[in-house]
């Protein structure tokens, strides 16, 4: 009766913890789905992704691939999404070209291995145009909305906080300088009176005879990114002051091509 | 592979001085589990060997032998390598994997009458695994070959066995079997359903 026993207990352990085959071996690895690529408005792309299922095994890594072969890798352009937000996650991809194709691809791994979504591609990437409300001259400033001046040289260079910092020089007018807080993409930036304007900002200030200041806070500049990849910036209505106790003057104006 | 079963004969032969002499042969189905059931499919085989017989004991000793050959599940696997957290896909092909085992092992009876029998035993299964598979990245394919690895492992089974006439029974048994291979090193395992033609001489 022992022997039996022993023999039966022995026989029975070795059918424990058997860990069946999956029907399907796709069930095995993750399940992943591209589910957009959208333009945004400043000409970046929103990629969004969706984790259908872990498959056999804990995720390990996921994220966007992209490229302009029409079958992306996940070693082409890799982006990786530290966290799942429910079970979908998502990303911001800058500095796209207008006149390339780019093909975008989901992935996701585990340890059985790694999936890819489908493909999602997008053509002629591009910002929209940020349209100013008023139509001036190329390449010409004012500083009181009457008396136009023609800027006739450009110098940059990129100062110690990091800023590219244009200057532009008129025969008998202002000297404009102008102070980005950031790269200049397609879009709305704003005038700011610090020295180091910080994202989506500008200092615009200006030297006239005896006048040496910069424009107020909150004007807006609209800034496009031309085929040439220079940047046109337009200012219709920047408010600045003679004096700090003065009222606003008439209103700065220019319209000019900073080179990239 | 010419002196696995030359081995396999030596040792039934041995076995068979002793004891009442039964030969089997199993109609095998071998399901892989784990991961190895993850890479393979199931495969079918034949199992040849020796059994002591039940008549004169409860306990019979076993050896038996079996080549089972596997084909993948996927014509390519989707891989992955990583370095310094930079993920990259790669692919491995399987050219050929196969295994030899060879189980020694012993049944005990729990139900020993005439004609029926119902047993559960365990076996030592010690063999031999040909594995070729290509891996392929962006910077290079690779080729690795891995002929006659080492196999050990251990093996339980429950099973019945009817005998038909004196010199005839059929029988079937499942058995699970658990078992490492050295190169590269793997922790294998696998279920066996097998019919059996029990002949007695």
């Amino acid at each position: 009766m022992k022997k039996s026993i022993l023999f039966l207990l022995i026989s029975s352990f070795s059918f424990v913890s058997c860990k069946k085959a999956l029907k399907n071996v796709d069930d095995y690895f993750v399940k992943v789905e591209t589910v957009d690529a959208i333009v945004q408005s400043d000409g970046s792309v929103l990629l969004k992704g969706k984790i259908i299922s872990q498959g056999a095994a804990k995720l390990e890594y996921l994220g966007f691939c992209f490229s302009s072969d029409s079958n992306p890798k996940i070693q082409d352009n890799q982006i990786q999404i530290n966290q799942l937000s429910g079970n979908t996650f998502e990303t911001v991809v800058k500095g796209l070209s207008y006149d390339s194709v780019y093909y975008f691809r989901a992935w996701a791994t585990n340890r059985y291995g790694y999936s890819l979504g489908k493909t999602i591609y997008l053509d002629s990437i591009q910002a929209t145009p940020a349209v100013a409300p008023c139509s001036i001259d190329l390449n010409k400033v004012t500083i009181d909305g009457n008396q136009f001046y023609t800027f006739f040289n450009q110098t940059q260079y990129t100062n110690v906080d990091n800023n590219k910092v244009y200057t532009l020089s008129t025969y008998d007018g202002p000297t404009v300088t102008f102070t980005c807080g950031s790269p200049l993409t397609t879009g709305i930036f704003q005038t700011t009176t610090y020295t180091n304007p910080g994202p989506g900002f500008m200092k615009i200030s200006f030297i006239f005879q005896t006048i040496n200041t910069s424009l107020l806070d909150g004007s807006e500049i609209y800034v496009n990114i031309n085929a040439d990849g220079n940047y046109s910036v337009e200012v219709c209505d920047g408010k600045w002051k003679f004096t700090t106790s003065s009222n606003f003057t008439n209103p700065f104006k220019t319209h000019v091509i900073l080179n990239k | 592979l010419k002196k696995t079963i030359l081995l396999l004969v030596i040792i039934v032969n041995s076995f068979s001085i002793l004891s009442q002499n039964e030969y089997f042969l199993n109609v095998v189905h071998f399901r892989p589990t784990g991961e190895l059931g993850f890479v393979m499919e199931p495969t079918n085989s034949l199992e040849l060997g020796w059994q002591g017989s039940f008549s004169e004991s409860d306990m019979r000793a076993r050896v038996s032998g079996t080549y089972l050959f596997f084909k993948p599940r996927m014509s390519e696997f989707p891989t992955v390598t990583t370095n310094f957290n930079f993920v990259m896909q790669s692919s491995q092909r399987f050219n050929h994997y196969s295994q030899i085992h060879l189980n020694f092992g012993f049944d005990y009876a729990l139900i020993n009458t005439e004609k029926f029998t119902c047993f559960g035993g365990f076996d030592i299964i010690a063999g031999c695994q040909f594995l070729d598979f290509d891996y392929t990245s962006d910077f290079s394919t690779s080729s690795e070959k891995s002929y006659g690895a080492l196999l050990v492992g251990l093996g339980g089974r429950v099973g019945s066995e009817y005998a038909l006439s004196d010199s005839f029974a059929l029988g079937l048994n499942v058995m699970r079997r658990y078992y490492l291979v050295t190169d590269p090193l793997a922790f294998l395992n696998g279920n066996q359903y097998n019919l059996s033609l029990i002949f007695t001489l």
